[in-house]
């Protein structure tokens, strides 16, 4: 097997809180021990609920932040031994996308400019083949160039998600983080934007770290899932197996809790449930961080952590003492 | 049959702007029967929000609307003086929002947000007050609901906030109850929950429910009737089964096709063309028609009206599942 384009080893974020006006500094364990791998063309979704880690994992991927502990190898680099003018180079492979385009695009800046960008500070590109490529990428994105020439505000939702996009392709990365790219977006224009990403997944080569709530959109778009809860990776696999047959049961509670556009079926599920709040990332509970939600807790899940194993002969990891 | 528990007919509300009035919602129909729950579903900027801010005289001074009936439990709204209507707000009909936080007052704690309710619309004493919003909170699943009657917004989490807004709504027993996006803004596992409580306050209380979502998965687990907005316009309205096992309207079909809960794993959504159309470039006709798959020559030219179809209602010349 060829090198992983992006390979994790045991990341870690903590940052600092204060508790209060007088309280006492505490420290929040934002993500603990996050190891996976990402193959070149696939793509991967990172999914849990709010607070469980994944945008901090995000930050950390694109290298906006350092992780307190661990290591992060992009195409066979380890970025914690490069050089700056390296690291220059490997941001430019790897690039974001964002949930809501509205606030990640500058409000007062021409599509134009937003998309030019990039080119200026990265690539020695003289100012008509930079509005060549600008033309072309916008065509990339199924938008018309004429487009170039308008500020945010008078786009669409969708079409603002599309110059988000174009705007992280004109580097041609080799990894496209998105995060949440369709959750603010009309189901129709989600539909649309979901076509266009798997278009130029195929067409750039692009391999894909996909961060979504939505379980409908990671089955549609998916080739491998990361389930994360409270900062921990609880279960990882290929999306369909994962999907089909989850072994951890928070995954499982996850997938139930998800609604299904279809009466009948959903009629049927209707009290698979789950009671209770994730706890507060400041205050995780001992043992497993799920047990005190988990239908399955046991002695030995209060006190001890579970460990990532491997409890069949595919390629999927689960964190649970009870999981076969 | 009984007479309905709410009724509206030919609801239109119009904003006054530079270019006239733009019109937010035009034609709504909207019957509700008492313990029932009806969603009503839309794309944004569909009206779905603006008709029942129009119900609850919410909307504010730069609008303008009309009905042909408005009638609440047999009484005509139409008719009711203001200070009459105002007292049925809140006692008889009552809304929750889709940012819980947003929604409470940040500087008093929940307890006595939820008693000022009372002390409004009831004659309870003090004491009596104190007991029944502790009641309430328990009722609306919050646990160690005597404590958390201290509470202030920010020291609970979302979940909890949208179960002290549901706990307020139902302080005094409303006929009918609108939840407007109750959901949007809270997790899966947690969103769950929420629908799950306020189903099964559907069945204790036999309050009728109406919910605004533009989820169909929320609509397809919770819902018994449902109404699809489209730009203003109601274009289907009928039971939830047959809804999405033959929806009559194209944009309907469309919807729910684009739904990658519907759609093979990462083949191509039949995403729908295009955008939906802004409030202040309406085209003529039927307003899907630029989009529409079934469109033909007298929809480009003619308003379809709303009319009976089978058990619903349906604003097409050309439905679905008729050959022509």
């Amino acid at each position: 097997m060829s090198t992983p384009v992006l390979e994790a080893k045991g990341l870690r974020q903590t940052y600092v809180v204060q508790g209060g006006l007088f309280g006492k500094r505490k420290r929040l364990h934002a993500l603990r021990e996050a190891s996976f791998t990402l193959e070149a063309g696939s793509s991967l979704a990172i999914v849990g609920e709010s607070g469980c880690g994944k945008t901090t994992l995000a930050r950390i991927l694109t290298m906006i932040e350092p992780p307190a502990d661990g290591s992060l190898c992009i195409r066979g680099i380890d970025i914690a031994t490069s050089t700056s003018s390296q690291l220059r180079e490997l941001r430019t492979q790897i690039q974001m996308v964002f949930q809501d385009p509205k606030n990640s695009l500058n409000p007062r800046r021409r599509v134009g400019a937003i998309l030019e960008e990039p080119l200026v500070i990265n690539t020695k590109l003289s100012k008509a083949e930079r509005a060549e490529k600008i033309a072309s990428m916008l065509e990339q994105v199924g938008m018309d160039a004429g487009l170039a020439d308008r500020f945010p505000h008078m786009l669409s939702g969708g079409q603002r998600q599309r110059v988000a996009i174009a705007r992280a392709l004109m580097l041609n990365p080799a990894i496209l983080v998105a995060d949440e790219p369709v959750s603010a977006l009309d189901i129709s224009v989600q539909a649309q934007i979901l076509n266009l990403l798997a278009e130029l997944q195929q067409r750039f080569q692009l391999s894909m770290l996909f961060i979504s709530h939505d379980l409908s959109v990671v089955k549609h778009i998916a080739d491998e899932i990361l389930v994360m809860y409270l900062g921990r990776i609880v279960e990882t696999g290929k999306a369909a197996d994962i999907l089909a047959r989850p072994k951890h049961p928070y995954t499982g509670v996850l997938i139930a809790s998800t609604p299904v556009a279809d009466p009948a079926r959903a009629r049927e599920k209707r009290e698979a449930g789950l009671a209770g709040e994730p706890p507060s990332p400041l205050s995780p509970p001992p043992g497993c961080s799920f047990h005190r939600r988990c239908p399955l807790a046991s002695e030995r899940c209060r006190g001890e952590i579970p460990r990532l194993r491997r409890v069949d002969a595919s390629s999927r990891l689960v964190a649970c003492h009870h999981a076969d | 049959m009984s007479t309905p528990l709410l009724e509206i007919e030919d609801l239109c509300v119009g904003f006054a702007s530079e270019r006239g009035t733009l019109r937010a919602v035009d034609g709504v129909c909207l019957h509700v029967e008492k313990g029932e729950i009806l969603s009503i579903v839309g794309e944004s900027g569909s009206g779905k929000s603006v008709a029942m801010l129009a119900l609850m005289g919410l909307l504010g001074a730069e609008a303008t609307w009309s009905a042909k009936t408005m009638r609440f439990d047999g009484i005509d709204l139409l008719a009711l003086p203001p200070q009459a209507r105002r007292r049925m707000l809140g006692k008889e009909i009552s809304m929750i929002f889709q940012e819980p936080s947003a929604s409470l007052n940040p500087c008093f704690p929940v307890g006595y947000q939820i008693e000022e309710m009372l002390a409004a619309h009831t004659q309870l004493s003090s004491t009596e007050r104190r007991e029944r919003a502790e009641e309430l909170l328990r009722q609306a699943g919050i646990p160690d609901a005597r404590q958390r009657l201290k509470a202030f917004p920010h020291q609970l989490s979302g979940g909890m906030n949208q179960r002290v807004m549901i706990a307020m709504a139902i302080a005094c027993s409303p006929k009918l109850l609108i939840a407007d996006e109750p959901t949007t803004a809270l997790d899966v596992t947690i969103q769950a929950q929420i629908l799950n409580l306020l189903r099964a306050l559907v069945d204790e209380t036999g309050m009728a429910l109406l919910l605004i979502t533009h989820d169909m998965g929320v609509v397809a687990e919770t819902a018994e009737r449902v109404s699809v907005m489209y730009a203003g316009h109601q274009v289907e309205s009928r039971k939830v089964e047959a809804l999405f096992d033959a929806p009559r309207h194209p944009y309907t079909k469309a919807l729910l096709e684009a739904l990658p809960d519907r759609a093979p794993a990462h083949g191509h959504l039949p995403a729908i063309p295009g955008t939906v159309p802004g409030i202040d470039n309406r085209p003529n006709g039927c307003l899907f028609h630029p989009r529409c798959s079934r469109m033909q020559e007298d929809c480009r030219a003619l308003e379809p009206p709303l009319l009976e179809d089978g058990d619903g209602l349906l604003r097409c010349f050309h439905p679905c599942g008729t050959e022509s």
